[in-house]
């Protein structure tokens, strides 16, 4: 582990203490909100440590109670948060006792916070070098003067391109990727010897999310702790020391990466390793089954034992303690044991990758040289698709990826007939679809259906789920209701959430209703925009199952439009990667995944983050790459 | 796009605006009973002959369309005509006047914003019970009647304190109470508009990394928080300026202050169109220009909007 004087640009390092004292100790965390009649509980418990130079990444879906762990660290879980603990030392100090003085020197001087999504989480309406100044001046880092050359390095030694420039900009003027760097820079202003990161790379493409991870771990080399919370189990193995993993206020297992990732000992880890989507789980469900909606356990036992495949009288009855289960592990599980996960459960449902389109039959869809263009800010017209070509044949699944701005998106439209092309042309089943007067396509829409990325924005907020499906529905009366009924059930959704509005559904449950009323008029094309990145792994898992087994129960085409990679190869027998609205490479999933001609889907291969950590492999079998968990994403390797 | 461009077209706009509210008071006008030639006589019962000559002489007994162009023309000239109840040219009534307006509609938003910045700065998702109690009095000030707020502080501060001067004239102390009535009715809303931008902005990520920074939670509000809320706050005070600027008959009737709105409402009971179509204008520019100062306004706060429009 390096030591944290390394850095020749930090001077004093605020004293990481005596060797062997962690800079962050947290026994026994619990926070609670009061709520209506009762109180919620999103911490229940929870014990941390965090050394100079380490990375400690918390795993867990969202409602886990991550977010709220690391900020209250901060003391900003919110002012109707109860923040209680056995210890919460940062280096020997107590935080919960601390006034409100020194927890404003603690907040930034040694802990900086790096929130999810950079353009909400810097203030819009400032420039990027404001924010920065804002922390500098809080712990006068420097004098008044030196400010703004201080804003200008720091942007700098955050990898921000152009420092002198990005600096006057505003946040909505930056990528993704260099807000996310600037929240960065600002957060470590005042060099904290402690930074958390909340889901740090969420928002951000494949390549983007490389480059940040990345320099999160120049900055951990650099000496600097860093406590890394996000819901993707494969984000943090590159990066993580440790990985503890959380589910309902509980750390549910604890331990070092390489360990926990290759070996996991709880069956939710071993779930969370299984819902990461790949080639080498094709045609396999990511998830077990839903028996039930995860509700929490209000009662002594397991908080897991709703979805645990394993579960026994003993988990319903007695909640399970952290036991150790190998050396810096821990488990809170009965039947916790160190093993190398097996295929999901509930293989009977899935057919292998056989279920593949018969390439014979005639495409539904063809595309054939689409280009649109759209009038750029200077007025001059920018190529936002740029001779496009594609068919689709039933039940295929087509893979579109590509970053941010290459064009998916429009693709996606100009084949749901809501831009007209600039030239090209779009056949639905051998027939004209975008050359022809809205008035003859419209009985024809219902052919092809949306899947949004964003089903709240798309749903009414004041319709019932049965409205809004229903709104698809022919039917009418009781009818309507049995047929909307009978659709939620094919999504696997119980018929009791027919009155709900969007807002009283979980995020999955939304986007399982979007797909219902895409279902509603029988559509031979579902065209898939980015439906499963707002997503957590587990869910996403699901929903992936669904989709696979919509195509083979119905035999629906599918235009599957997504930034992520290990997505698109799972579910997909044809990708097309897309770059700056072109197609730089087409073909067979697994021909393209696996041997890539062009460099950009190298690139955006490379830059995928992998479940094994590369140091297994060093530790394990002195450099021989060997696969530790069958989980790789990357490349098509059978299960072991 | 050329500056000029981009300049034209909110200048075009607002000459559309002022045309469309100059045809409306002269189809309202000539569209209501009475006649407009008795009027200007001033006299009870004048003979018919009397009447017609003064109907020739004023343009009436020609056809309407010619009226309605004649009357355009006037106004392009810039010569708004003679009120026919004062024997003034209407410019001049209207110079007369516009500074008592001014001064009372300015003097009444600055006291409301120094009332409702604090107050909504200091409550804005915290202190419940002063929230509660400032949300209360909010709504039972803007609930009462300007008219009978303004009696109340007459016969408070004037009648029984001796403090201000009952008939408010020119003077300084003269424009206390009546600015202090109008404030009054425009505090409530001011706050409320602010307080609620202000919670919403607090309720953003990027407070939370304001805070993270170990930024004081009234630098949050002030830094952060508030510039945001002056979105919707500039809205709405455009709205409120622009009302008080076209006039404020009734507080201007209780505290016998000059004013547009006390002219305006003289100048429509007698039917007096020149002066009418005068106030028309004022008010009718005075929403353009307002318009025009908030819309770039909006760019100096909100920085997306100029690269959107751009």
């Amino acid at each position: 582990m390096p030591d944290s004087a390394t850095g020749p640009r930090r001077p004093p390092a605020p004293a990481p203490g005596p060797p062997g004292r962690p800079l962050l100790d947290v026994r026994d965390l619990r926070v609670t909100f009061p709520a209506h009649r009762s109180r919620v509980r999103p911490v229940r418990g929870v014990d941390l440590t965090l050394a100079a130079g380490e990375c400690l990444a918390i795993v867990g879906e969202s409602g886990s109670g991550k977010s709220v762990t690391v900020r209250s660290l901060l003391g900003l879980a919110g002012p109707r948060a109860r923040v209680e603990a056995e210890r919460m030392d940062l280096d020997g100090e107590d935080l919960l006792s601390m006034s409100a003085r020194r927890l404003r020197q603690v907040r930034g001087g040694s802990i900086g916070l790096v929130l999810q999504d950079a353009l909400v989480s810097l203030d819009p309406l400032r420039p990027v070098r404001a924010e920065i100044a804002e922390a500098l001046r809080n712990h006068r880092v420097v004098a008044g003067r030196d400010v703004p050359g201080r804003v200008v390095d720091l942007l700098d030694q955050a990898g921000v391109p152009e420092p002198e420039v990005r600096a006057r900009q505003y946040p909505h003027e930056l990528s993704g990727g260099l807000r996310q760097r600037a929240l960065i820079a600002a957060a470590m202003a005042a060099e904290p010897p402690i930074l958390v990161a909340d889901e740090p790379t969420t928002a951000l493409d494949v390549t983007t999310q490389a480059r940040l991870l990345a320099s999160l771990a120049g900055r951990k080399s650099a000496g600097t702790a860093l406590l890394l919370v996000s819901h993707d189990l494969a984000v943090v193995a590159g990066i993580a020391d440790r990985v503890a993993v959380m589910y309902q206020g509980l750390i549910v297992e604890q331990g070092p990466a390489a360990d926990l990732l290759s070996t996991p000992a709880h069956p939710y880890t071993r779930l969370l390793l299984a819902a990461v989507p790949s080639a080498a789980n094709r045609g396999l469900p990511l998830a077990p089954p839903t028996t039930a909606a995860a509700t929490p356990q209000p009662t002594g036992g397991c908080v897991f034992a709703p979805r645990c495949p394993q579960v026994t009288d003993r988990c319903l009855e007695q909640r399970p303690t952290a036991v150790p289960v190998g050396p810096g592990r821990s488990a809170r599980c009965w039947y916790a044991e160190p093993a190398r996960p097996t295929a999901p459960a509930a293989p009977a449902r899935s057919l292998p990758v056989q279920a593949r389109p018969v390439q014979a039959t005639a495409p539904i869809l063809t595309a054939s040289g689409l280009t649109k263009s759209f009038p750029g800010p200077d007025g001059s017209a920018r190529r936002a698709v740029d001779d496009v070509s594609f068919e689709l044949r039933p039940a295929e699944i087509l893979g579109v990826v590509g970053e941010s701005g290459s064009g998916k998106t429009t693709v996606a439209n100009l084949i749901l007939a809501l831009l007209a092309p600039d030239s090209g042309t779009v056949l639905l089943d051998g027939e004209a679809w975008s050359r022809r007067p809205e008035p003859q396509r419209r009985p024809l829409r219902r052919r092809i259906q949306l899947v949004p990325q964003d089903p709240l924005g798309s749903f009414d907020p004041r319709y019932t789920v049965a409205r809004i499906v229903g709104e698809a529905v022919p039917e009418r009366g009781d009818q309507r209701r049995r047929r909307v009924a009978a659709l939620l059930d094919r999504v696997g959704l119980a018929a009791g959430l027919l009155d709900r509005r969007p807002a009283q559904l979980s995020g999955g449950e939304r986007q399982r209703v979007a797909v219902a009323r895409a279902l509603a008029p029988e559509p031979a094309v579902l065209v898939c925009d980015e439906p499963v990145s707002a997503l957590d792994v587990s869910v996403q898992a699901q929903i992936l199952d669904l989709f696979d087994g919509l195509r083979r129960d119905l035999g629906t085409a599918m235009l599957f439009v997504s930034h992520d990679l290990g997505v698109v190869q799972h579910l997909s027998d044809r990708v097309m990667v897309m770059r700056a609205g072109r197609v730089v490479e087409a073909g067979d999933a697994d021909e393209v995944f696996e041997h890539p001609g062009h460099p950009y889907t190298q690139d955006l291969l490379a830059a995928l983050p992998r479940l094994r950590p590369g140091r297994v492999d060093l530790a394990k079998d002195g450099g021989a790459r060997r696969d530790t968990t069958g989980y790789a994403r990357t490349t098509g390797e059978p299960l072991p | 796009m050329t500056v000029s461009r981009r300049l034209a077209k909110p200048f075009l706009r607002a000459l559309g605006v002022l045309l469309g509210a100059e045809t409306v008071t002269f189809a309202a006008y000539h569209l209501l009973p009475g006649d407009p030639a008795e009027v200007s006589l001033g006299v009870p019962n004048p003979s018919a002959e009397l009447v017609a000559t003064t109907r020739h002489e004023m343009g009436l007994d020609r056809p309407l369309a010619v009226q309605y162009v004649v009357f355009l023309g006037r106004l392009l000239r810039g010569d708004l005509g003679t009120s026919y109840q004062l024997h003034e040219p209407v410019t001049r009534v209207l110079r007369e006047q516009v500074w008592a307006t001014v001064t009372l509609a300015v003097a009444a938003l600055a006291i409301a914003f120094a009332v409702s910045v604090p107050l909504a700065v200091a409550t804005a998702g915290r202190r419940p019970a002063m929230r509660g109690l400032s949300s209360g009095g909010e709504l039972l000030l803007t609930s009462s009647p300007s008219f009978w707020i303004g009696i109340l502080l007459l016969s408070l501060f004037s009648f029984r304190l001796g403090w201000f001067p009952v008939i408010s004239g020119t003077s300084v102390r003269g424009l206390v109470l009546p600015a202090v009535t109008l404030a009054v009715s425009i505090i409530g809303v001011l706050t409320q508009v602010l307080r609620d931008g202000l919670e919403r902005a607090l309720d953003e990520p990027f407070t939370v990394s304001a805070r993270a920074r170990g930024t004081g939670e009234t630098m949050v509000r002030l830094r952060h928080g508030l510039r945001h809320a002056l979105i919707p706050l500039l809205t709405v005070s455009g709205w409120i300026l622009g009302a008080l600027l076209g006039g404020t008959v009734v507080v201007e009737t209780v505290f016998s202050r000059q004013g547009l709105g006390r002219i305006a409402a003289t100048a429509i009971t007698s039917r007096d169109l020149p002066t009418v179509t005068g106030v028309v204008l004022v008010s009718a520019l005075v929403f353009c220009v307002l318009n025009l100062v908030i819309d770039v306004l909006y760019r100096v706060v909100d920085p997306r909007l100029r690269t959107a429009t751009a």
